[in-house]
């Protein structure tokens, strides 16, 4: 009797279930229809805002191709929430090729917007082709203003639709709103570069075989720029090494483009390098031939323009210390007027 | 008594007022000609702006003004001249060459020839840009200002000649000038961080053949389709160009975070706990997606780009569970002695009654 009840008890609890997943199915599959039947996807889809910038006043473009064979009367463009849209009237339009997608076409009897709702706004259409990318542009920048808030994602759609009206295709767009967009880029202080050099001669005495001679006063390059993308100094030098006009003879700058350190009785001429900087937003680099700080250490100067120094942002005081350092072995010839036109041209980047 | 007195004001006045004098004319011959050698050799020139952007429309003559300020005590004679720029792709590496793009030392002219710059004074040089018709379409060159005056190197030792140099970019206003940019690499420099800064960088190539200036933001998302950034941070705050050919790498970080790495003064890093900035624990999986906008002439173009990185601030969070572990472990024990307490007591006075 009890196994009898229980099976009947659970004939209803199996009944129950079954009647609620049809019941959830259908109402699925009801849910879903009115899509499937009344709107297809847009198989392309472009808004496209000539103007980024938060709040700021934009003309655009409007692109679409069609799906689904139907007979279109009017297209709807929803506008990303937050974007600030003006009366219909302001939504004049063109079908001049501003850089449109390959392939785009002029929308046929696209007109000015007849209504604004919220954020959607409904152009009059006149019948389009399967597979045709349609463009049109909105002429005025007073229709639509950014959004206030950046944003890498503000999304809207594009529907097409009958005279009805009913749904024909519609796709979603995506866009982004910046705090500050490419166009009018405008500094009100200007980049400025100051160049400083303590000193435009570098005598280095007499030289002798004992020992490597280095600048007594080493001169100093000073750097001031507000130049955000940093700063680079090149050097040159017009005879390669240190010459004597008078016997014909040149101490030859030591393997220019690689870093050597001197010593004494081998002939040899360099400069070497070291940065410091008081404060700013770059780092001061020594090119890796130039670099110093020890006695006869550095890099030699050819004709060829070498880097000697960089930094990749602001400089307050940004100072480069070059000594020259010479050697002499027992078979330079002797002269008092041994001498070399050292080039340093220094620039703010770009 | 007139001639006692008249000594006596003499010697009390004129004579302290004689030293004096004869101090001060001491200092100045003594400091004059120091000042004088030292002002004859220093160079202190400053150059605005740096870099000069100009846009040139082909057959028309334009002027572009380069304003040069002398911080020396003496005066400068300055010498303009042009050379060549190149930039190789991939390294971002400078170089000033001899040669000319265009011809361009026949077009581009200076006035004055020489420029003299008083002490303490600035100087316009004006650069006129004769462009012929069939140029185009974007020139990188360098103005150099170099110094005239001869350093009396005489004996051993050398001469050192200062020039400042200004990059011009020159883009040609021509109707089939294209611009165009993409975003080649951008990336995070960890895959997991225990703690902020994120450093990222995005290179850019410049496929078009005029010179640009990209924008960009790079937003920092708990997934790629959320539309509130948890944080946004410039690319190319400092309004770097990129030549066309060539790919350009910025960088930028996420250093809103608690706790921060900080770097101090000596160079080395620390982590920063400040308060204030609390509620910016940061822990999970992040999507950083860059946004760089160009100028196509007519609208701004925007690049996309994505990487994902994860923050984990393992040993904070270590930490925390040990305390809640040792939290629960304490009120366990607390609770069973209370437990075992009450029961002892319950047990008495049930035994009391």
């Amino acid at each position: 009797m009890y196994r009898i009840k229980n099976n009947a008890s659970i004939g209803k609890k199996a009944s129950v279930y079954s009647l609620s997943v049809i019941m959830a199915v259908s109402a699925i599959v009801i849910g879903l229809r009115p899509g499937v039947a009344n709107a297809g996807t847009l198989t392309q889809t472009m808004v496209r805002f000539d103007r980024l910038q938060t709040s700021t006043q934009t003309t655009g473009t409007v692109c679409a191709k069609p799906a689904t064979t139907a007979t279109e009367a009017s297209v709807q463009v929803v506008f990303p929430t937050g974007y600030t849209l003006g009366a219909a009237g302001t939504f004049t339009v063109n079908t001049t090729n501003t850089n449109w997608p390959t392939g785009g076409t002029a929308w046929p009897s696209i007109g000015t917007a007849t209504n604004v709702t919220t954020q959607t706004v409904t152009f009059p259409s006149g019948d389009l082709t399967v597979g045709t990318l349609y463009c049109f542009n909105w002429a005025s920048a007073t229709a639509v203003q950014i959004t206030s808030s950046v944003s890498s994602n503000n999304t809207g759609s594009v529907t097409t639709r009958t005279s009805t009206p009913t749904n024909i295709d519609t796709a979603a767009y995506s866009t982004v709103s910046m705090a500050a967009d490419s166009v009018n880029v405008t500094a009100s202080v200007p980049q400025s570069f100051t160049y400083a050099l303590n000193n435009t001669s570098d005598a280095l005495g007499a030289l002798s075989t004992g020992s490597v001679t280095s600048s007594p006063s080493p001169r100093t390059l000073t750097i001031n720029t507000n130049a955000a993308s940093g700063w680079m100094v090149w050097g040159q030098d017009a005879t390669t090494g240190l010459r004597s006009p008078s016997t014909s003879y040149t101490i030859a700058s030591t393997t220019p483009g690689s870093n050597s350190t001197l010593s004494s009785s081998t002939e040899g001429y360099n400069m070497g390098v070291t940065g410091s900087q008081t404060s700013g937003s770059g780092t001061v680099t020594v090119a890796a031939p130039f670099v110093g700080g020890s006695t006869g250490k550095g890099g030699g100067l050819d004709t060829s323009l070498r880097t000697i120094a960089s930094s990749n942002g602001t400089a307050n005081n940004a100072v480069l210390t070059l000594t020259n350092n010479a050697a002499i072995s027992t078979l330079t010839t002797a002269a008092t007027d041994y001498a070399d036109t050292i080039t340093l041209p220094a620039a703010a980047m770009y | 008594m007139p001639t006692n007195h008249i000594q006596k004001w003499l010697r009390s006045t004129v004579k302290p007022r004689l030293l004096a004098v004869m101090a001060i004319v001491a200092l100045a011959t003594g400091a004059f000609p120091a000042q004088a050698s030292a002002a004859s050799s220093d160079f202190n020139i400053q150059v605005s702006p740096s870099p000069l952007v100009v846009s040139l429309t082909p057959g028309q003559t334009q002027t572009a003004t380069l304003t040069v300020r002398n911080f020396s005590t003496h005066s400068e004679t300055l010498k303009p001249g042009i050379s060549g720029v190149t930039s190789t792709d991939g390294t971002e590496k400078v170089s000033l060459t001899s040669t000319l793009p265009a011809d361009i030392g026949s077009w581009m002219h200076f006035a004055p020839g020489m420029l003299t710059v008083e002490p303490g004074q600035s100087q316009q040089l004006t650069v006129t840009f004769n462009t012929p018709a069939n140029v185009g379409f974007s020139y990188p060159v360098a103005i150099s200002l170099t110094s005239t005056r001869t350093t009396g190197q005489t004996n051993t030792g050398a001469a050192i000649k200062p020039q400042v140099v200004v990059f011009t970019l020159i883009n040609i206003n021509r109707s089939d000038a294209k611009s165009g940019m993409e975003i080649t690499n951008f990336k995070s420099d960890k895959s997991r961080y225990t703690f902020l800064p994120a450093i990222f960088s995005v290179t850019v190539k410049n496929t078009g053949n005029v010179i640009s200036q990209p924008s960009g933001t790079i937003f920092i998302q708990h997934s790629a389709s959320d539309s509130k950034p948890i944080e946004t941070i410039p690319i190319n705050k400092g309004g770097g160009y990129i030549l066309p050919g060539t790919s350009r790498t910025f960088t930028a970080s996420w250093t809103s975070g608690f706790p921060v790495y900080v770097t101090g003064l000596s160079g080395k890093k620390h982590l920063q706990w400040d308060g204030k900035h609390l509620n910016e624990l940061r822990f999970g999986h992040y999507t950083a997606k860059a946004v760089v906008l160009y100028d196509n002439g007519q609208q701004d173009v925007p690049l996309l780009a994505t990487t994902t990185f994860w923050v984990v601030p393992w040993w904070l969070l270590l930490l925390a569970l040990l305390v809640i572990a040792l939290l629960v472990m304490g009120m366990l024990t607390w609770g069973k002695l209370l437990f075992i307490g009450t029961k002892k007591v319950r047990g008495y006075a049930h035994r009391k009654k």
